[in-house]
């Protein structure tokens, strides 16, 4: 050190310079070549903690700098001064100090070389900047950022987990390697209860809290979703002992969607363990974690959808290819069942919506027993026509009616008849065992003709209309297939009744016609033509054989007589031949009446042919005898021919013939003439007689009708008889007095 | 009557009355008479005896009285046949003449009827025999003069 740089320090300028460099706010220290403190200024002696007499003409190093860099900065100290200022004057560096207490500050020097008039160097002058303040804030903001950009990187970790449990161990994993908390664990909501999902560290001692409860952090974060910090749990009347030992607790919600999914809760044995910087940090890894969950359950909802969908598929082709109504329901019922509700019933109703039989009830998943609890159970029509009202409006999801047991109008109504649930408190999510579930299958007419209900959901989970979307697409199956079920029915029902209507028609007519003859055959009896017909043939043959004897006795009588005439008087004679005279004429008489009867009652047989009219009427007369007071006219076209049976007809018009004969005691004219006409032949005998009244006209052709006095009614009713055995008609047309017409028509022969 | 006698006669009707009557009327006539109520009997006789005649009744309670005609007619072809029957119609008429009846009368009949018919069917057959008698004198009257004309 020069004598000249010396004075500076001792002049009073310098003393001057000396006052304004302890106002400055930083430290100013000089050393000399030895590296010995020639000066340093109030600020730098109170940052060492030391007075400055008690630094000034220390060795720098080996009282003011931490040893373990000791070695080190005198070394750089002996370079710059031996390079006599061959390096920059004003150096930057950074280097601690150590204090009187033992520790270290940053400073941030800036290095001066003092140089002599004739350049040599003397010492150095060194202003330095308390940067330790800084390096503190840097580094924490270093650490923060680190722990950021992890759990940053830990996101997509989380977003590769297949399961929410695979998550919440990811998040508990990335826990303890962020923040190294003593006690750690994840909780999720779970119906009306928080529960530990799991845990690191200290064994948790409380495993769930119902959601209602008054006290704890967690369930607090819960209800006002928001970050809970206690750091002096003791003292935190909210606070519930779940581990023991825990002085303060940070709570953070994981808010999935806009609903609290769960809790991420960490926990130290310090007081005050936990920053608003921690708060942050998990914050964001409960928003990472909410995330992942909620893509999660999204791409198992996606997955749910595609297996839903295949489902759908799959069934539909199996309930199109099933004909049988029952068949196709049971097939609905199964896919329903397949998509995530394990008891499926589906009961077809009647217009009053009761059921009609058990068979009419399709489940699946049900055992026997529960079917016969259900049928022995069921509700009447009109409770569900109450069910279905608009009263029950508020619960409807859809098509279908979710009533949740928590609703106190359901518990209230709801609480008896309910089959029993299957599934266990572990299974349930939000779904309550005792809720129900039902749809009716509605025809597009909006009649009701069934009803779905489901219960015990797979996923334990409340029914939404995105889950309840494709069990609409099985109730619109569901009533199709019933209402084609009926229409068929119908259609059948309809067919038959026509059938049955057909053959009814048929049996009708039959019947009419089986009745008509009956009528017929009926008044043929009143008639007495059945009897006739029935005993004319027996009764002719049985009267033939007395007749005959009676005939052979008169006639031995007659030869008697004759023996015996010359033994008595004439007189007697006479009355004796007299009375065997009558006798004979009236077994004449009887034989006529034998002859017709049997007539009437002989199965009459036609064999037709042709016959000449002409011929068949010149036959008639001559052989039967003309009264002479009678003229017959006979005007018939020569080779004029008839399709008849030659000898039957000769009998009918004999008959007629006679009749009219007989019909003319005063005489007349009978005129027989015919024609053809179209496809019949019409033989006239019109006779000017005494004519038939009206009222006998209608009786004529009857059996056994007469008006002569040995008539025996039977020859007009045999000559009908006959004509309508040749399919053709006898009419008559009389007026009295003047005469009457009988008309013959006969159907000509192709 | 008969040339060579009281002629014979037959009567089948299954009517025991009719027989008794008719028997009587034939034989005041004159005629030689059996009775029989049934085809069967009837044809018993028929083959013992000779007759010239027979009256058979068309119904008859063991056979058809075409049947016993029928049988009759072939056993006896040269006897004399006469159906009564009860009911008339050309069919049975032409059917009892196709198998061999000489005559077809109608129940009840007459009875001078009846004995005309039956003096006239004896009549026939007389002559029939007549003429065979005399075809066989003129016969071997003819062969004789051969003869004789040979000589």
């Amino acid at each position: 050190m020069s004598k000249h740089e010396i004075d500076i320090f001792k002049t009073g300028e310098f003393d001057l310079v000396k006052k304004y460099l302890d106002l400055v706010g930083a430290i100013v220290v000089v050393l000399d070549l030895k590296g010995n403190v020639n000066y340093i200024n109030n600020y730098g002696a109170n940052l060492l903690g030391y007075s400055v007499e008690q630094i000034i003409g220390k060795s720098w190093f080996d009282n003011f700098i931490p040893s373990r860099i000791r070695k080190e900065l005198k070394d750089i100290f002996s370079k710059i001064i031996a390079t006599n200022g061959g390096i920059k004057k004003y150096h930057y560096y950074e280097n601690p100090i150590l204090t009187k207490n033992g520790e270290e500050i940053v400073i941030a020097w800036n290095n001066i070389l003092f140089e002599s008039e004739d350049g040599r160097i003397i010492g150095t002058l060194s202003t330095g900047m308390n940067i330790t303040e800084k390096k503190l804030i840097y580094a924490a903001k270093k650490s923060y950022e680190d722990k950021l950009s992890f759990l940053n990187y830990f996101a997509t970790t989380l977003n590769s987990a297949k399961s929410i449990k695979e998550i919440y161990e990811h998040v508990i994993e990335g826990l303890t390697k962020t923040l190294g908390y003593e006690y750690a664990v994840i909780l999720a909501v779970e119906r009306n209860m928080l529960r530990i999902k799991t845990y690191r560290g200290l064994k948790p001692y409380i495993w769930e809290m119902p959601l209602n409860s008054q006290k704890g952090l967690t369930i607090k974060a819960v209800k006002t979703c928001r970050t809970i910090i206690s750091n002096d749990t003791w003292n935190d009347k909210d606070y519930i002992e779940g581990v023991q030992g825990v002085r303060s607790e940070l709570c953070v919600p994981i808010i999935v969607n806009d609903k609290v999914h769960g809790v991420i809760d960490v926990q130290s044995k310090k007081v005050n363990a936990f920053s608003e910087e921690d708060a942050r940090l998990l914050e964001i890894l409960a928003a990472h974690t909410a995330t992942a969950i909620s893509n999660l359950e999204r791409q198992k909802s996606l997955e749910k959808q595609y297996q839903q969908l295949a489902t759908l598929m799959k069934f539909s082709i199996e309930i199109i290819g099933t004909a049988d109504v029952r068949a196709r329901l049971q097939k609905v019922v199964e896919a329903i069942n397949s998509l995530g509700w394990r008891r499926v019933v589906l009961s077809l109703r009647d217009e009053n919506l009761e059921i009609r039989s058990q068979d009419d009830m399709i489940t699946a998943g049900l055992s026997e027993e529960e079917k016969r609890f259900l049928w022995e159970n069921r509700s009447p029509g009109t409770v569900w026509k109450e069910r279905l009202s608009p009263a029950y409006e508020q619960y409807k999801i859809g098509q279908f009616y979710y009533l949740p047991y928590e609703d106190p109008f359901v518990r209230s109504t709801f609480a008896k008849s309910v089959l029993e649930s299957r599934l266990s408190e572990e299974e349930t999510w939000d779904w309550h065992p005792q809720d129900l579930l039902y749809a009716p299958l509605t025809l597009p007419d909006g009649r009701i003709v069934g009803i779905l209900s489901i219960d015990d959901p797979v996923d334990g989970r409340r029914p939404t209309r995105y889950a309840l979307a494709p069990l609409e697409l099985f109730l619109t199956y569901a009533a199709l297939a019933i209402e084609n079920a009926q229409l068929i029915k119908q259609l059948n029902e309809a067919q038959n009744i026509l059938k049955e209507y057909a053959a009814d028609l048929e049996n009708k007519v039959k019947e009419r016609t089986k009745e008509l003859l009956e009528a017929q055959e009926k008044l043929l009896r009143s008639q007495r033509l059945a009897t006739i017909g029935e005993v004319a043939a027996s009764v002719g043959h049985d009267l033939r054989n007395p007749l005959q004897v009676i005939l052979y006795e008169s006639f031995v009588l007659e030869n008697i007589v004759e023996k015996i005439a010359d033994k008595v008087d004439d007189k007697t004679l006479v009355t004796l031949k007299s009375h065997v005279q009558k006798i004979k004429e009236q077994i004449n008489y009887m034989n006529r009446i034998v002859l017709d009867l049997q007539d009437y009652g002989r199965q009459i047989i036609i064999k037709t042919s042709k016959v000449d009219l002409n011929n068949l009427i010149m036959n008639i007369l001559s052989t039967n005898k003309v009264p002479e007071n009678i003229k017959v006219i006979v005007n018939i076209p020569s080779e004029f021919t008839i399709d008849a049976d030659a000898e039957s007809i000769k009998r009918v018009f004999t008959n007629i013939i006679i009749n009219a004969f007989q019909a003319m005691p005063e005489g007349g004219t009978l005129t027989i003439y015919a024609e053809k006409e179209e496809n019949k032949t019409k033989i006239y005998f019109k006779d000017t007689g005494i004519g038939i009244p009206k009222e006998n006209l209608e009786k004529l052709f009857q059996p056994l009708f007469t008006t002569k006095a040995k008539g025996t009614g039977l020859g007009l009713a045999v000559c009908k008889r006959i004509v309508e055995a040749h399919n053709g008609t006898i009419e008559v047309e009389s007026e009295l007095g003047k005469g009457t017409k009988f008309i013959i028509n006969l159907p000509v022969k192709s | 009557m008969s040339i060579r006698g009281k002629s014979r006669i037959l009567v089948v009707d299954d009517d025991a009355d009719i027989l008794q009557s008719l028997k009587e009327i034939l034989e005041t006539r004159g005629y030689d008479v059996d009775v029989a109520e049934n085809a069967q009997k009837g044809l018993e006789i028929a083959r013992k005896k000779f007759f010239n005649l027979a009256i058979l009744d068309i119904k008859l309670p063991d056979m058809e009285g075409t049947e016993l005609l029928a049988k009759i007619h072939k056993e006896k072809p040269e006897m004399m046949k006469i159906m009564l029957t009860g009911y008339p119609s050309l069919d049975n008429a032409v059917q009892a003449l196709n198998l061999g009846a000489d005559a077809y009368l109608m129940k009840p009949v007459n009875p001078e009827e009846l004995l005309r018919v039956v003096e006239e069917k004896l009549k026939e057959q007389f002559e029939a025999e007549t003429m065979t008698e005399e075809k066989v004198a003129e016969w071997i009257e003819k062969r004789i003069q051969k003869l004789e004309q040979q000589k």
